[in-house]
């Protein structure tokens, strides 16, 4: 068997069952990753764990339903899903695969969420703001400004995620460019990461077309401790999402995918001891 | 000709369109909910009510216009009145629980998608039924508020006694069209707002905000006293202002007085309706920055000049949102998007005074009918009327509490009446306690009580008369009666004699802890003279130093004591104590040494390097002696353990507590000082009730405690106590006293019991014949709740400092009401139930990149994790542009974590990190989590800071030789993983990585991590994605991707 080209395999490749897992986990971060929660089950849970490869923008595969793509390989695959994953803005799509897994195989899929959350403009937004952030030790104060101006100016502007993705897109390279400078990086490698920023751009539009809540109904929810995190964040935003049954933990956000007390409570969610 | 198409809708305007996206930026929803409520005394009639709505709405076109986003940007489109129907809700409520209901009510959230931006409701209640229209920001304020509720009573009141509404009610209300703002005004703004900073408009009291705020509000209402509103209206006249005007300006004092400004800016709403409009139903508000410099010198006709300046300046430029100005404005510093350039408001509208009004056949009052939140961090909403003057104090729950408010009401008034008194007094001088703090400071500092016997000397020597066979020293498998500790004191004062020390004459004691130090000590008394504690142990420099800086007449040294070469003082050798109890006994009644006179000089570490001495009186002593022998309630039967390097201040109380009450010490083994297990068996063997020590050494005993402390009297001190610690010592079974004082005011100047379930541990309260206040940094005092500089007065005081008149009138002052004082130093806040929160030192609150860091508050979070024992931040580079913070961490014993090679337990420093983050601003995150078997004391067990600060500047420096050097090492060099760790050291600055360093975790981000692959790809000459980082961010991890089988054969684990 060939390696997945859409999935990255985290661990006990050969198992009976698969996991899938979703996130956007191509960017240095400080949050906890799903390669952590997979060390933690490796023992626990008898089930090969796959996490999902952002795809690259521009290369065309943007077009493609997303959902889709990764289905494909699982599908090629053959093995049965004992549950998707999905953190942040991953459960979006983990709730499309649970869904369409459901009608495909023979028992649906558990779907668990990571702090889920929705995408839409206020998400893209409040995105490149981050990405600003951690760029602004190489920029001038006068280049922050002017890039969160722009930014602001766009988000005012444009309403359709496709729109204000391509705009913030644009003020990503102007904004870019002297720091890439400033850092002597070659073409290869500023395309590269704008690349990055464009796929995870395209990470978002791509999440604001899906409607989760359907699918989460069904779900398991786990709720880190952080106020404006996953459902927390929602219900401070007067919006109560239902899920099937929701999980609180006194876990931060930052910590939820690498905690040993969440990965016991996820093993004991998917009944790790259930004969395969 | 084309038919012509109606165009419904049209884009918002600027105005508009930046409140709309505040309302999207802020993460809570419901905050631009605003609200016309009433309670009425009986029932309401539905229908009568519903008929009243649907009149309004057609009156209204602004209740009828909706907004939404659309591919052109924010829309708004007023709705025809046929296509819409506001049914109001029927909802319920339990007699008492209106207001919650309704709040609730007008806090749901609406959604800005072409959706009504009103809903009302009904509620039903057997106190009276309410009515609600709650109504969006967007298309409503405080005046549009006014007038519906007139018109609603009018309309109701037609409508439920069966006759038609009123005629004007019939009619559309034309809607009010803003001009656009006029080119001079907003110059005028820009001036006004040149260079202003909201940073420095942070209170000196409540807390900082969360991260992501919440925005949770609530509020409280006063009226002013008959007392304040007349002298209010007097103002008034005699400084020619209007009554908002004196009220804006009292409002600034406060706000100054409590450490906002000195350039002081003030929101106010400003209504922008034209004349005719002025029943105009709609957004017509501005909300205008008022700048008002105060300066405290001046008097307060000076402020009210300024802020009538300020206030008719800003009306007759009310034409320009402020928002417009928004992008052009400073946003570093502690401006966020919630408080770009202010963060209290001000508001004022004139009131009929009528609490209760006709509404149909009965009578209604007006509902506040709050959303529950606060924009603005405080808003004082006056309402006037001809008799009274109500102030509607709201605020943001996260950063101030309902006691800093009701004080800050209290205050403004106290501010209020002071200022009509003396109008050109400085306005520094008026006095800024309300009745409140004055109570609270009262009972807190009435503390006065004699000090009987006046010095520990001749309460010792009623103890030798009375019980002269009763042991006095145990320990060391000796044990010392009274009458002989007394016969070998008085062996000291002969010897001492002969070697020519005269009385005031200062002899120092080197010895440890033992009955021959205990004899020296009232031996050095009774022939007059002041004691010199010094610890053998000491390094010979700081030994050295403090012989000669002391002048010292002579040294009693214990056998095997080696003092420095070139001591000029006299050398006594310490006789082994003689076990000889005989001979007359003293005559308790022949008194001790002058009260007022010098017991003795202590040394501590001055915060400049050099130890300064610190000369204590006789008095001073005998009072916190004494104190603690009565709130410990010491008896004869006790113990005392004698724990504490004599060097220490505190170490005196250990030694003179059972002594002064006939009771036992105890001298602990120097073991017992590090080792928990021998302290506690000390502690059984010898049944000692009270054992006093730092948290540095509480937490080695508390580790092993084990039920041994039940039923002890425990003292800690010296440090602050953190909270986990408290609750484990609590938890043991033993009576816990927090206490606290700096060496200047003797010892110990506050205490307090530690309660089982505490979170934040306050200091206790002032101790006898002591006195505690906090000022500001011009020195004037503070009131409750609000944070300054500790300054204690009273019995305590020390003497002065030896030979150092400059920094003896430095630190002690004089003030009108205590008298002299020490300035402590310390970072404080009185609570109000009197006691005393620390909240660090002023020297360890520091400002990096424009934010204000308390180091103790990062602490705090950084301990709070269970794999931390104990923790210290200092700052590197201080005053310099790349200034960081370094967190030294002690790892807890047993956690969780992974265990290091040698045993030693290890801290999750990337979790910390991340932790740290989740709590604290970005600018109050250490850059750099250093971990060390245990963190460096000081020579009085205090945690050193400035050993830490020396060597994170020394780390600092090595690592930016190291990263001038290159990749030059020949072990970084060999294997793919050292070439990479190399990589990594470089592009990071830093050499303390390891092989398992994850480079995101490590300081790094996207760019750098694109410059980190292009080094790899140049130096190891093979292709690397920057997605290959991403997964594989450690350079060993790297290695084994790119170099399966040269992997590093030494990686642990996987």
């Amino acid at each position: 068997m060939t390696d997945p080209q859409t999935w990255r395999v985290l661990g006990n490749a050969d198992a009976h069952e698969l996991v899938l897992a979703v996130d956007f986990d191509a960017t240095g971060r400080a949050e906890g990753r799903f390669t952590d929660l997979a060390s933690g089950l490796g023992d626990l849970l008898p089930c090969s764990i796959w996490e999902t490869i952002p795809q690259e923008a521009g290369t065309g595969a943007g077009d493609a339903d997303p959902v889709e793509r990764w289905l494909e390989e699982v599908t090629a695959d053959g093995r049965p899903v004992r549950a998707v994953f999905g953190f942040c803005v991953g459960g979006v799509y983990a709730g499309a695969i649970a869904q369409r897994l459901a009608a495909r195989q023979e028992q649906a899929p558990a779907l668990v969420l990571f702090d889920p959350e929705q995408s839409g403009p206020l998400t893209l937004y409040s995105q490149f703001y981050k990405v600003l952030d951690s760029m602004s030790a190489l920029l001038s104060a006068e280049e922050t400004a002017q890039a969160a101006d722009e930014a602001r100016r766009a988000h005012e502007q444009h309403t359709t995620m496709a729109a204000l993705g391509a705009e913030l897109l644009d003020v990503y390279r102007r904004t870019a460019k002297p720091a890439f400078d400033r850092l002597e990086l070659d073409t290869k490698r500023t395309e590269e990461i704008t690349a990055v920023f464009a796929s995870f751009v395209g990470y978002l539009i791509a999440a604001a077309d899906i409607d989760p809540l359907p699918a989460w109904r069904e779900a398991v929810a786990v709720t880190s401790s952080s106020p404006t995190s996953g459902l927390n964040g929602s219900r401070a935003a007067g919006q109560d999402i239902a899920v099937g049954r929701e999980l609180r933990v006194d876990v931060p956000h930052v910590d939820l995918l690498r905690d040993p007390g969440v990965t016991r409570t996820v093993t004991e969610l998917l009944g790790a001891d259930r004969p395969a | 000709m084309p038919e012509a198409t109606e165009v419904r809708s049209r884009p918002a305007d600027s105005k508009e369109h930046a409140l709309w996206l505040l309302d999207e930026l802020v993460p809570v929803k419901g905050v631009n909910n605003l609200s016309v409520a009433l309670q009425a005394d009986g029932p309401l009639l539905g229908p009568a009510l519903q008929g009243t709505v649907d009149l309004l709405l057609r009156r209204h076109e602004a209740l009828r216009t909706v907004f939404r986003q659309e591919q052109a940007g924010l829309v708004k489109e007023v709705l025809d009145p046929a296509a819409l129907r506001i049914e109001a809700e029927q909802l319920a409520a339990e007699p008492g629980e209106v207001a919650a209901v309704v709040g609730e009510f007008i806090a749901r959230p609406f959604d800005i998608d072409g959706r009504p931006l009103v809903r009302a409701a009904r509620v039903r209640c057997a106190d009276g039924d309410a009515f609600c229209l709650a109504v969006h920001h967007l298309v409503f304020d405080t005046v549009s508020g006014a007038v519906l509720l007139e018109e609603f009573t009018a309309g109701y009141t037609a409508l439920a006694a069966g006759a038609a509404p009123p005629a004007e009610l019939l009619a559309a209300q034309p809607p009010y069209r803003e001009p656009a703002p006029r080119a001079a005004a907003v110059e005028y703004w820009r001036g006004q707002l040149a260079g202003a900073d909201a940073a420095g408009l942070a209170l000196w009291c409540g807390s900082e905000d969360l991260p992501e705020p919440t925005l949770t509000g609530d509020q409280i209402t006063a009226d002013l006293s008959p007392r304040a509103t007349e002298v209010l209206r007097r103002l008034q006249k005699e400084l020619r202002a209007p009554e908002a005007v004196v009220l804006l300006a009292a409002y600034g004092l406060l706000l100054a007085r409590h450490g906002a400004g000195p350039d002081l800016v003030v929101g106010t709403p400003v209504n922008v309706r034209a004349r005719e409009a002025s029943r105009a139903v709609g957004y017509h508000v501005n909300t205008l920055p008022l700048r008002i410099p105060v300066d405290l010198g001046g008097g307060f006709r000076d402020l009210v000049r300024t802020a009538r300046d300020a206030f008719l300046g800003a009306v007759a430029h009310a034409d320009v949102p402020v928002d417009v100005l928004l992008p052009e404005l400073r946003r570093d510093g502690g401006a966020s998007w919630r408080n770009t350039v202010f963060r209290h408001l001000f508001n004022y509208v004139p009131d009929d005074g009528r609490t209760s009004f006709p509404l149909g056949d009965t009578t209604a009052r007006r509902l506040p009918g709050e959303n529950g939140f606060s924009k603005f961090d405080l808003e004082f909403f006056f309402l006037s009327s001809a008799d009274k003057v109500t102030v509607r104090a709201a605020y943001y729950t996260q950063v101030l509490d309902r006691a800093d408010v009701q004080g800050l009401l209290e205050r403004f008034e106290a501010l209020l009446l002071a200022a009509a008194e003396g109008p050109d007094r400085p306005m520094g001088e008026l006095p800024l306690a309300g009745p409140s703090d004055l109570a609270v400071l009262a009972a807190s500092n009435d503390t006065a009580r004699p000090v009987d016997p006046p010095s520990v000397l001749a309460a010792v020597r009623e103890r030798v008369a009375l019980t002269p066979s009763a042991p006095a020293v145990v320990g060391d498998g000796r044990s010392t009666t009274y009458a002989e500790l007394w016969r070998a004191a008085e062996h000291t004062r002969d010897v001492l004699a002969d070697a020519g020390v005269r009385a005031g004459g200062i002899v120092a004691l080197a010895a440890p802890r033992g009955p021959e130090l205990a004899a020296a000590a009232l031996g050095v008394w009774l022939a007059g003279a002041v004691y010199l504690p010094v610890d053998p142990e000491h390094p010979v420099q700081r030994l050295a130093y403090v012989l000669e800086d002391s002048g010292a007449q002579a040294v009693l040294t214990a056998p095997g004591v080696e003092l420095p070469e070139g001591v000029r003082a006299r050398v006594v050798p310490l006789e082994p104590l003689a076990r000889d109890g005989s001979g007359p006994l003293p005559d308790p009644g022949a008194g001790g040494p002058d009260p007022d006179c010098c017991a003795y000089l202590i040394y501590t570490s001055g915060s400049t390097g050099k130890p300064k001495g610190t000369l204590v009186g006789h008095r001073s002593l005998a009072n916190v002696v004494q104190h603690f022998a009565e709130e410990l309630k010491v008896t004869a039967d006790d113990a005392v353990l004698w724990l504490t390097t004599f060097a220490f201040d505190i170490s005196a109380l250990e030694l003179f507590l059972p002594l002064v009450c006939g009771g036992r010490l105890v001298v602990a083994s120097d073991e017992a000082r590090t080792d928990g297990r021998a302290l506690l068996a000390e502690v059984v063997a010898h049944d000692v009730g009270i054992v006093q020590a730092t948290p540095t050494t509480w937490r080695v005993v508390a580790d092993a405690a084990d039920g041994q402390l039940a039923g002890r009297r425990l003292v800690c001190g010296g440090e602050p106590l953190p909270p986990a610690l408290a609750r484990t010592l609590a938890a043991s079974g033993g009576s816990l006293l927090n206490v606290y004082g700096p060496s200047e005011t003797t010892i110990w100047s506050t205490s307090g019991p530690v309660p089982d379930e505490v979170d934040r541990v306050d200091v206790g309260r002032p101790i006898a014949n002591t006195q505690v206040f906090v000022v500001d940094p011009d020195g004037r005092e503070l009131p409750v709740g609000v944070q300054g500089e500790l300054c204690i007065a009273g019995a305590g005081v020390a003497l002065g400092y030896h030979n150092r008149p400059e920094l003896t009138a430095d630190r002690f002052r004089d003030h009108p009401a205590y008298g002299r004082h020490y300035r402590t130093g310390d970072l404080a806040r009185l609570r109000p139930d009197g006691s005393v929160e620390l909240l660090g030192r002023t020297d360890r609150q520091i400002k990096l990149r424009g934010h204000r860091i308390e180091l103790g508050e990062v602490e705090a979070v950084l301990l709070d994790r269970p794999d931390v024992r104990d923790v210290a931040v200092v700052v590197v580079g201080r005053g310099g542009p790349d200034a960081a913070l370094v967190a030294f961490v002690e790892p807890a014993q047993g956690a969780e974590g992974a265990e290091g090679g040698d045993g030693v337990a290890e801290v999750d420093t990337a979790g910390l990190t991340a932790h740290a983050r989740s709590l604290l601003p970005s600018a109050a995150v250490p850059q750099e989590i250093v971990v060390l078997e245990s963190l460096p004391t000081t020579a009085n067990e205090k945690r050193d800071h400035l050993a830490l600060t020396r060597l994170a500047e020394q780390r600092r420096s090595e690592r930016s030789a190291a990263a001038g050097a290159g990749e030059a090492s020949p072990e970084a060099q060999s294997g793919t993983a050292g070439r990479l760790l190399a990589l990594w050291q470089s592009t990071l600055g830093r050499t303390d990585l390891g092989p398992h360093a994850n480079f995101f975790d490590s300081g790094g981000h996207s760019l750098l991590g694109a410059q980190l692959v292009q080094r790899i790809e140049k130096t190891l000459g093979v292709p690397v994605r920057l997605a290959d980082l991403f997964a594989h961010p450690t350079p060993l991890a790297m290695a084994e991707h790119l170099d399966p089988d040269a992997a590093a054969p030494s990686a642990p684990g996987n």
